[in-house]
């Protein structure tokens, strides 16, 4: 279907383009190059390609855990996993540090999931780190140990 | 066949060149003031103190050196694309920066960020620096460019909205919890606790939800294009002013807006201006909205010239009166009426300009307009270049 529309927009005649100078006085050129086949054989599909991307993208999205990336999401939804949890770096004497999110992350974006990539980089970077501890409202609701 | 039929007129067809150049010109600013935002995160990644988030195994290390090569080179295209000088060159520069900063970390994200990439990619083959550029001071300016590419832009805005209101028909976002986290609790707009209920949440999201609805399709309906227009200043400074970040989202608001422009009905001198040119003070506003008229949609002529009066179907008692407004899809318009069309066809009052149609305001145009023509100070006969 798509190498059909490319062919048959292959033979479609040239258009005009207006030129203003800056005196304000019209002139109309036919502008025979920017008609010539090749040109609008890409133009077509550059325009299919790029629609069915923009539409074929997002709606697959919407089949994927939200906020996905690449979707336009934008403050759809919360990542009830993520609401309202707090980490903790458990010291190897048993002592609890608070993690600051914005102190790891270059920009904190909900599209990524902190639970499963923040443990292992806060174990790899704190010396002495025992575990990472994940708190929602005083209570621990998960416990990553260090390797 | 219809599809052949609709590429064929695609192709053919033209979009005028000054709305496009505009949205160029904005989309540029909005690319150099992302810059600025994306650079901090973009040196912080290349210090090493914060986590690395690739998006496949093998991507390259990101070095301070590296991190100042693209964020000079992103400034320097963005101001070339801002200025129009040989536009598709630094448009495709920039496009390709701001790819490789977009793919070096998935931190680097946004669906702002995204939309601006598109946006400088069909701006670029969009030949938006046909006017209002340093290319058009060159090689002179044209006043279309092929609307295929405008079209994409058009379409990219219904999608934009179109999937948002898809994404927000979820439990979390329609009984109100999504705008209950995200709406501040501090400042001028922040919501009393008492009114943080389900009830008004509820309404709260429902009405963001039909206004980004009405935008995605309103916008391609001549009748409904104004007040779309309205809803989405409304939406863009409500969502501004309540949630954030503030200047993220302001970013995102004026790429919209330079997105509204291309579906303003702007061909050129299509709108004819007959105004009374013996008057000094209506030859004041008329001088205003000339400077403002930077789309040229407007042919603003002296009621002393009668042919143009003739042309016009104006008597000159009635361009004597008020300013009278011929063509585009108002047809005819005079006074108050007149006025307001002209600024609904300006690019720094179309957003706003269709709020004068409510009936009050409307109804006091235009006997504010009725008592000011009555007092205006003609005595000085001045002649005016048209």
């Amino acid at each position: 279907m798509l190498i059909r529309f490319v062919t048959n927009a292959a033979v479609i005649s040239a258009h005009t383009s207006r030129r203003a100078s800056f005196d304000g006085s019209m002139r109309t050129r036919v502008n025979s190059d920017r008609a010539s086949g090749p040109r609008r054989i890409l133009a077509v599909a550059f325009f299919v390609m790029f629609l069915l991307m923009q539409v074929a993208v997002p709606l697959f999205q919407l089949t994927q855990p939200r906020p996905a990336r690449f979707g336009w999401q934008m403050f759809s939804t919360l990542r009830a996993d993520a609401l309202g949890v707090s980490y903790h770096i458990e010291a190897a004497g048993g002592e609890l540090i608070p993690v600051q999110l914005s102190a790891h992350f270059a920009r904190v974006r909900l599209e990524i999931d902190h639970r499963t990539v923040l443990p292992p980089y806060l174990c790899e970077v704190t010396p002495g780190a025992a575990a990472v501890i994940f708190e929602r409202g005083g209570t621990t609701t998960g416990r990553y140990p260090c390797p | 066949m219809p599809v052949r039929a609709f590429f064929d007129r695609l192709l053919r067809s033209a979009a005028p060149a000054r709305p496009l150049a505009i949205a160029r010109i904005v989309v540029a600013g909005v690319a150099l003031a992302k810059a600025a935002d994306l650079a901090p995160a973009l040196f912080n990644l290349s210090g090493g103190e914060v986590i690395r988030l690739p998006y496949w195994g093998g991507a390259p290390d990101i070095s301070m050196g590296m991190a100042w090569l693209l964020v000079s080179c992103w400034a320097a295209a963005g101001v070339g694309l801002l200025l129009g000088w040989r536009t598709r060159w630094t448009g495709a520069v920039l496009v390709a920066v701001m790819v490789a900063v977009l793919l070096l970390d998935q931190q680097l994200y946004s669906n702002h960020f995204y939309l601006l990439i598109l946006l400088c990619l069909l701006l670029t083959i969009a030949d938006s620096g046909a006017a209002l550029s340093l290319d058009a001071r060159r090689a002179g300016e044209r006043e279309t460019v092929p609307a295929w590419p405008v079209t994409l832009l058009k379409l990219q805005l219904s999608i934009v909205y179109g999937f948002a209101v898809f994404a927000k028909l979820n439990l979390f976002y329609i009984s109100g919890a999504v705008l209950d986290v995200y709406w501040t609790r501090q400042g001028l707009y922040a919501m009393p606790d008492a009114l943080r209920r389900m009830e008004v949440l509820f309404v709260l999201a429902a009405i963001s939800l039909l206004a980004e609805a009405i935008l995605a399709m309103a916008m391609w309906h001549r009748r409904t294009r104004h007040t779309a227009f309205v809803i989405g200043l409304g939406l863009h400074l409500a969502i501004i002013a309540t949630m954030g970040p503030t200047w993220e989202l302001t970013l995102f608001a004026f790429m919209m807006f330079g997105l509204y422009l291309l579906f303003l009905d702007a061909t050129p001198r299509s709108r004819l201006v007959v105004w009374d040119d013996q008057c000094a003070f209506c030859r004041r506003w008329v001088m205003s909205f000339r400077r403002l008229d930077w789309l040229r949609v407007h042919r603003f002529v002296g009621s002393s010239d009668s042919s143009i009066l003739t042309e016009a179907g104006v008597t000159r008692e009635a361009a004597d009166t008020a300013i009278q407004l011929v063509g585009g899809h108002d047809r005819r318009a005079s006074g108050f009426a007149a006025v307001r069309s002209i600024l609904e066809h300006l690019p720094a009052s179309f957003l706003w300009a269709p709020i004068l149609r409510l009936p009050p305001i409307e109804w006091l145009g235009d006997r504010a307009y009725r008592n000011v023509g009555a007092r205006r100070s003609c005595e000085v006969p001045i002649r005016v270049k048209t």
